[in-house]
């Protein structure tokens, strides 16, 4: 009868893009973080191993023509081939990590490959990226979160989380609930043609604190 | 019929009351298309994050599989199908794959079970099919990369489907509004004439002899309906499909990725073809349930329409937004 008939319609709909992009994703990477600190104490950037799924490894074997035995094992050359393979950073990917420290997004600079292995058929690759400004251990806790945007590639910390001995680390799982719950909220009072959807691939990321005290 | 009788009686009493129960009817048929909205989203984050975790797994155990296939391990072949099954099932489980599409025009245009689950297995076998095919051309004819094919199908099949889908819920809004129309402009003149009921039968009244019956009419439109259903939604091939189909072919064992496909494409139909019954199941309660409240085909026809309206419109706007972020 009236428009607001279909406001349960609505609110439903409302959840359905970021729903349909939290569903798709393609490849799974096991995540692990080390926080770096210098020798002068501060934070210098954080390492970040990539463990690809077994088929997304086996994909990037074929394509590449190497394991032409179907063992999951690499000669030394073929392994030599393989460096570096997904070190080629696009313009704007940020390489699915996100840094911040209070209020404020944290830059990172190039990554540095540091190596790349192959463990039970899956590749497992290791990189530096450096934060553009060094940041001291003491203050606020520093906030890292791995993930893709778009949810193609799907990141979970199974690797772990490494901080230097001074520092403590507090790893918040996602609450799904309040991300679909932020969700409806930013959405409310938005006209439905509004183009920009809010951009909420984040909420559905664990959320990694770090608080390090004075150096012993 | 005593409903008829009131309303000759107390004309705007009647009309009230009518009104009111085309509202509640409304309502209800918005409620069951929230519970499949729900089930088409994923039912929400849990849904998804449960899917996703499934398919993990399978994807972890098919690069297994296809090693043992490949060195002609007894069994793997059928392994194989099992895993692909599952990863289309956990797959699907999550939004997408033309659940939305699906069980949207089940609400709106009702249609047997059989119709409408056929209509949603045939559109996953052509999702399988259309990924076939799109790495035979890209392989075989184009010399295409892998990125080059996997990015075809998320920055081109995949707006193209979306557009296509944004258009049929249009053309249901558009097919809604028209019959809405045509039956408020005839109610205005016929409304002293005596006219017969045809409850069953929401489009079948004050028959037009010259051109075809409605029978026939309608079988068209199904025909026609059917077709385009199944065409905006395979017309997206799967990323995990095409993930499959490219190692298989490198690895020299491609017609066994084919299949692989199409065992991906059963275990996406197991969860779209749920929906479709939901859908039409969901229409037919709360319409008997109007039906029952409410003798008489014009004010089934005036929900019915509505509801094909709200549907149409919703599905226009999600997959208009869904393009605006591809775009």
């Amino acid at each position: 009868m009236s428009p607001l008939r279909s406001i349960p319609f609505a609110a439903a709909l409302a959840a359905l893009p970021a729903a349909e992009a939290a569903a798709h994703p393609h490849i799974f990477v096991d995540t692990a973080l080390r926080v770096v600190m210098d020798t002068t104490g501060e934070i210098s950037g954080i390492e970040v191993t990539w463990r690809y799924d077994e088929l997304y490894s086996l994909l990037i074997f074929e394509d590449m023509g190497l394991d032409s035995d179907y063992d999951g094992k690499l000669t030394e050359a073929e392994l030599k081939q393989l460096q570096g393979f997904d070190m080629q950073w696009v313009d704007g990917y940020e390489g699915d990590l996100y840094l911040s420290r209070g209020a404020a997004p944290l830059k990172l600079g190039k990554p540095q490959p540091k190596q790349t292995i192959i463990r039970d058929g899956r590749i497992e690759t290791v990189h530096f990226r450096p934060l553009a400004a060094p940041q001291p251990g003491q203050g606020e806790a520093l906030v890292l979160r791995a993930y893709d945007p778009t949810f193609y590639t799907a990141y979970d910390l199974t690797g772990g989380v490494r901080v230097p001995e001074a520092c403590k680390v507090e790893i918040q799982a996602a609450d799904l609930d309040a991300a679909y719950a932020r969700v409806e909220k930013e959405l409310e009072g938005r006209p439905q043609e509004t183009e920009d959807y809010p951009e909420v691939g984040d909420a559905f990321a664990d959320t990694v604190s770090v608080r390090c005290g004075p150096a012993s | 019929m005593t409903a008829r009788d009131d309303i000759a009686a107390g004309p705007d009493g009647g009309r009230a009351s009518r009104l009111a129960l085309i509202a509640v009817g409304v309502l209800a048929l918005s409620l069951a298309g929230l519970a499949v909205w729900l089930f088409a989203l994923g039912g929400m984050a849990r849904v998804s994050v449960w899917a996703a975790s499934g398919q993990r797994e399978v994807q972890n155990a098919m690069a297994g599989s296809l090693r043992a296939l490949k060195g002609g391990q007894p069994g793997a072949m059928m392994g194989l199908m099992g895993l692909c099954f599952a990863y289309g099932f956990f797959h699907a489980a999550g939004p997408g794959h033309g659940k939305l599409l699906i069980g949207g025009y089940g609400l709106a245009r009702g249609g047997t079970a059989l119709r409408l689950a056929g209509i949603a297995l045939l559109a996953s076998l052509g999702q399988a099919l259309s990924a076939v095919l799109l790495v035979r051309a890209g392989i075989a004819l184009l010399d295409w990369s892998r990125e080059r094919l996997t990015s075809a199908a998320e920055t081109l099949f995949a707006p193209l489907s979306w557009a296509a889908v944004g258009l049929i819920g249009l053309w249901l809004v558009l097919r809604a509004t028209r019959r809405l129309w045509r039956d408020a402009r005839r109610s205005g003149h016929d409304q002293d004439h005596h006219h017969h009921d045809h409850a069953h039968d929401h489009d079948a009244h004050c028959g037009h002899r010259h051109g075809p019956t409605t029978d026939e009419v309608a079988r068209l439109t199904g025909l026609r309906d059917a077709v385009v259903l199944i065409g905006a939604i395979a017309i997206r091939p799967c990323t995990g499909a095409l993930f499959l189909l490219i190692i298989t072919w490198r690895m020299g064992i491609p017609w066994q990725g084919v299949a692989g496909t199409f065992a991906m494409a059963a275990g996406t139909a197991s969860v779209t073809v749920a929906v479709a019954l939901a859908a039409v199941v969901l229409r037919r309660g709360a319409f008997d349930r109007l039906s029952h409240a409410m003798p008489g085909d014009r004010s089934l026809l005036r929900a019915g329409a509505l509801v094909e309206a709200t549907a149409g419109l919703l599905i226009a706007i999600t997959a208009a937004t869904l393009l605006m972020r591809a775009i």
